[in-house]
């Protein structure tokens, strides 16, 4: 398989993708010009602010906002008490006087500064009666335990109902009875921070004239679901709502929920005041109140012939969504996935998602890949063990191959190149003979450990939604190219890959397109920017767009050379007349043409993929139009005396079908793996009785520019037509297998097994020490061998 | 945030007056604890007096056998001195994994010592080469060790009318610091050690100071630890024997960052590698 960068650049043919064209916002981000929510200004602002809850779990029993009301350069004080109703589209409430976590806010204040808005707050006269809680799916799923939604039809007790979803393959139950060998394991995960730079920030401009227009600029990921949130929260048409979306400083799938929730709130005491309200969250509130990555425990069964072949797999996947939630659909993709890239006969995958008073989870770069890729590897490692089998030629037997079909019985009919990821993988990092040496080190206290992880992911939303949007191209009469999306920046590199796209398609110089980025008064609701979808699915209607465009184009070069459009070709920003090398005419001067003689100079297209034929009730068929492959390979050194686990490189393959931009491609893989390795061995949110206690960066712990290993990304390509120009997703890949493979390194090193995770140095110097211990809380440690410093 | 005045002076002396006022007045030097602690709502303060513009203040130089540090010399000054590195290893350690640059620009050894944190990572490295700190009032100054300066958790000997102008110590050729933290750098300490060794012509220890940041709600010197080194090497019988004392020393505790176990089991850890790394310099 072609490798990006081996000499091979050309080896598609094109011209302006598949290369590095420098990011089209990077002058603004590094000059500090961006203009993030926070930064603008409008005459007559006022600064907002929100309530939170101290309490994990707690109703209002007495509010009172006279005093806060006469803090001087106080305008507004909102409650629960002024609310049509407490509960958003999105289930969650803007405001409420049952607190079911501590992100859930009780009162709202609009004030002229900061200091008198601090005031206000702390002016309001509140008693809460605090009420009974539950932490985790254990303690709420018990009989009678505390309810966090009473009455409400879409719960079963503390489960979640619309959460469930399920994959059947085959018979697992008859399968077990025939297995030779049969292991059950628990694995756990706990919830981590996006840590995105920018915190949710909006600024809320009412219109006070008859069309009464609130425009909302907001650091927002989904333009449209803001949009939702505010109608909703002011009882208007989506009409009366404008959402701009300003520079977005980071996301990794988070700032929906708390985005949403903050714009409405900014909103409605705009309403309220006539007059622009900015509200920012401070680095503790967006911690306490924006989403997580979904605390999963998997509950596995597996089991296998004396050869080895895996005959069943079952697992049950438990979420802690925490309070509130609003992604049901995720347990789609986990239950797709849970598995991993191996073919199974028989498949049976339950995931459900249970409430509980404690921080809410949300969308998380790789949206459940971490968490079950974390699990299934390790899981697959310990049967190869009880096997008594090499772990690599217990996944190599099973691994999924071309023509074969995945867990939830898609035949997968493109090519897989997986094998020939882990080759070059594997020779590059000698990580056969390593893996092998390091199970001796009985004598050292730095003990080096090799390990790996195998993956792949469903590119684009799949059979969840309808993978659809919209996309424009206009030609101006200076030839000047103007796109837009109904997808958006989010800090990925979206505009750059559609500048490169559009300019491909047209075959003129990217400098002289322009992305105008997302207005909702300008294009179609394109749904969520998430699941890796954005390049691989979402710039195919900006693609067809500049298609036809360049039809009309074609007919107007025609016109001045006299010739029909077939006589005609486009090529690197010069309209030729085929097969007369002096007739060339610049792409500006038809463009000028184009425009005095009244053709069409726009054109707006709507991409829907083909139909998958998935029973989502049944919970099998084709869940995805095509997958990405990709491995990770992670060394370690671990202290056995400090526990400090060192990650001395990763080196990772991934299958991107046609790089669209090297260098974008590789900044998604470094920030991934750096993002993998907090999963892995750093990032613990330490959460007392539903109360966050590391709610800054001096104590939840993101790694730092000294922390970032060597990093050895491989890009590998591939055919596969699904996507625009066969691009294959990257985002989440690049991230999902990380904390699989820097865990199986560890196992390497110290023969100790971790079944949850993330770890740090004081959690694996414990593990070390009580790894004999039979009485090892949550199965952490694994009872086995080399464990005697 | 409350309101509060600033006043920035150029002289100790200016300094001083303004610390005689009846007035709570905060020192501000760097800034790197202040501004932190008036954010999360632990001080209000009603006068901040700025001194990082103390000329006075700031520099590194030996003098009467002694390495003298201005109050308001700053980490980086400190990790960039040859002076320091030559004689004063461990605090040279202890600057350079001193938060991130950017803090280590602003925070002062002074305001490391006297905001008190019982993770600071210079004081440990003071306590090990037993400084002695020069504390200024108007008409009048006293010299006491930076051991009786600290006592407790965010708590110190100095007085409200007090300044603190320069920390001092004796050159130490034998001296380390081991931080573990739970990054590689802008990470507070789950724990520190200091280790100052003198030796005599024999490559036997004849003093030697070890302290430890982080275990409790102050920096603290292991006395009796340290005492089981003096007339030896460090070796594994001495090791041994450090092992079966320390107890009595150290008392750590459970905290975000580490628990009391970890703390426990890993404080003679890298007091060892501490130890070893001074010795062999």
């Amino acid at each position: 398989m072609p490798i990006y960068g081996d000499g091979n650049k050309t080896e598609k043919g094109y011209t302006y993708i598949n290369r590095f064209f420098p990011r089209v916002d990077a002058r603004d981000k590094v000059t500090g010009r961006a203009k993030y929510a926070g930064d603008l200004d409008f005459p007559g602002m006022l600064i907002g602010g929100a309530l939170f809850s101290p309490y994990a779990h707690a109703q209002v029993t007495y509010i009172n906002v006279d005093k806060a009301r006469q803090i001087p350069g106080v305008h507004c004080v909102m409650t629960f008490e002024d609310l049509k109703k407490e509960k958003s589209w999105g289930y969650y409430t803007f405001m409420s006087s049952r607190l079911r976590y501590q992100g859930d806010v009780s009162a709202i204040v609009a004030a002229e500064d900061w200091e008198s808005l601090q005031k206000a707050l702390k002016s309001i006269e509140i008693e809460y009666k605090e009420l009974p809680a539950v932490f985790t799916p254990e303690e709420a799923l018990k009989p009678g335990a505390p309810l966090v939604h009473e009455n409400d039809p879409e719960c079963e007790g503390n489960i979640w109902s619309h959460s469930r979803y399920k994959v059947r393959k085959g018979d697992v139950d008859a399968a077990f009875e025939t297995c030779d060998h049969i292991l059950e394991r628990v694995y756990r995960t706990d919830p981590v921070e996006h840590a995105y730079m920018e915190t949710e920030a909006a600024v809320a401009v009412p219109d006070t004239t008859a069309s009464g227009i609130m425009t909302v600029y907001a650091g927002c990921v989904n333009p449209f679901f803001t949009r939702r949130w505010v109608a909703d929260v002011l009882g208007v048409s989506r009409a009366k709502i404008r959402v701009v979306q300003q520079t977005v400083g980071g996301s990794f799938g988070g700032k929906e929920e708390l985005m949403g929730l903050t714009a409405s709130r900014a909103a409605l005491l705009a309403s309220a005041t006539g007059r622009p309200v900015k509200m920012v969250m401070t680095r503790e509130e967006s911690i306490i109140a924006s989403t997580k990555r979904h605390p999963f425990t998997i509950k596995y069964k597996l089991g296998t012939n004396n050869e080895g072949k895996i005959q069943a797999f079952q697992a049950e996947v438990i979420e802690n969504v925490g309070a509130f939630h609003m992604h049901e659909f995720m347990n789609f993709r986990a239950a797709v996935h849970a598995a991993g890239v191996y073919e199974i006969p028989n498949v049976k995958v339950d995931v459900y998602g249970v409430f509980t008073n404690t921080v809410t989870a949300g969308a998380m770069r790789g949206y459940s890949s971490p968490q079950l890729i974390f699990g299934s590897e390790q899981l697959y490692e310990e049967m190869a063990e009880e096997l008594g089998m090499d772990y690599m030629e217990f996944k190599r037997l099973n691994m999924l191959k071309q023509g074969g079909t995945n867990a939830c019985g898609q035949v997968m009919d493109a090519p897989i190149i997986l094998p020939e990821i882990l080759d070059k993988l594997f020779d590059k990092t000698d990580f056969e003979n390593k893996r092998k040496a390091y199970l001796n080190q009985s004598d050292t206290l730095k003990r080096k450990g090799i390990g790996m992880a195998m993956f792949y992911r469903g590119c684009g939303l799949g059979a969840e939604a309808p993978d659809a949007s919209a996309g424009s191209v206009v030609v101006h009469d200076d030839g000047t190219v103007m796109i837009n999306s109904g997808l958006v920046e989010n800090g990925q590199g979206m505009k750059t890959a559609f500048t490169q796209i559009v300019a491909e398609t047209l075959s003129i110089p990217p400098d002289v397109i322009h992305f105008i980025g997302v207005d909702t008064n300008t294009i179609p609701d394109s749904g969520i920017t998430a699941a890796s979808r954005t390049t691989v699915m979402g710039s195919q209607s900006v693609k067809l767009a500049a298609e036809e465009l360049k039809g009309y184009l074609l007919e107007t070069a025609a016109m001045m050379f006299h010739a029909t459009p077939e006589a005609v070709e486009l090529k690197d920003g010069m309209f030729k007349l085929i097969g007369v090398p002096d007739a060339v005419i610049p792409f500006q001067v038809v463009a000028n043409v184009h425009h005095w003689t009244g053709q069409q100079a726009g054109v707006m297209r709507w991409f829907k993929p083909p139909h998958l034929d998935y029973d989502m009730k049944e919970g099998f068929g084709k869940a995805f139009p095509t997958y990405a492959y990709g491995s990770v390979i992670a060394e370690v050194e671990v202290d056995m005396q400090t526990g400090e686990i060192n990650v001395e490189k990763i080196t990772c393959g991934h299958d991107l079908g046609t790089v669209i931009n090297n260098k974008t491609v590789i900044g998604q893989i470094y920030g991934g793996v750096l993002m993998g390795q907090g999963y892995a061995i750093m990032e613990k949110l330490l959460i007392k009785d539903g109360i966050i206690r590391t709610d800054n960066f001096d104590t939840y712990m993101i790694g730092t520019s000294m922390d970032v290993p060597e990093i050895d990304a491989v890009l590998f390509e591939s055919d596969d037509a699904a996507g625009t120009y066969g691009a294959k997703s990257v985002g989440e890949p690049s991230t999902e297998g990380v904390a699989a493979a820097i865990i199986s390194a560890i196992t390497n090193a110290t023969g100790i097994r971790i079944r949850r995770i993330p770890i740090n140095k004081v959690d694996m110097l414990s593990i070390l020490h009580h790894s004999n211990d039979d009485t090892v809380e949550g199965g952490q440690a694994r009872l086995k061998s080399r464990t005697d410093l | 945030m409350s309101d509060f005045d600033f006043i920035s002076v150029n002289t100790i002396d200016e300094a001083l007056d303004v610390l005689a006022r009846p007035q709570k007045v905060t020192v501000l030097s760097g800034g790197t604890d202040v501004m932190l602690r008036i954010h999360d709502g632990r001080l209000e303060p009603s006068l901040l007096l700025d001194v990082s513009r103390i000329e006075e203040l700031k520099g590194i130089k030996e003098k009467d056998g002694f390495i003298e540090i201005g109050a308001a010399t700053t980490i980086n000054e400190i990790g960039a001195s040859e002076l320091i590195k030559d004689n004063a290893y461990a605090l040279y350690e202890a600057a350079d994994v001193f938060a991130d640059p950017n803090t280590r620009n602003r925070a002062t050894i002074g305001g490391n010592i006297t905001n008190a944190s019982p993770g600071a990572d210079g004081a440990p490295a003071l306590f090990a080469l037993d400084g002695e700190v020069l504390i200024k009032k108007k008409g009048g100054e006293r010299r006491i060790p930076v051991t009786d300066y600290i006592i407790g958790s965010y708590k110190t000997v100095l007085e409200p009318d007090e300044l603190v102008a320069s920390i001092r110590f004796k050159p130490c050729k034998n001296s380390a610091f081991i931080k573990i933290g739970l990054r590689k750098a802008m990470a507070i300490s789950v724990e520190t050690v200091a280790v100052a060794l003198f030796l005599d012509e024999n490559k036997i220890i004849t003093d030697c100071r070890v302290a430890f940041g982080a275990l409790g709600p102050s920096t603290l010197r292991a006395r009796n630890t340290e005492k089981v080194f003096v007339g030896y090497t460090p070796n594994e019988e001495t090791f041994a024997k450090a092992q079966e004392v320390i107890a009595m020393d150290i008392k750590p505790r459970d905290g975000l960052r580490g628990s009391r176990e970890y703390r426990f089991s890993t404080a003679h850890v890298i007091m060892e590698r501490a130890l070893i790394k001074a010795y062999e310099k």
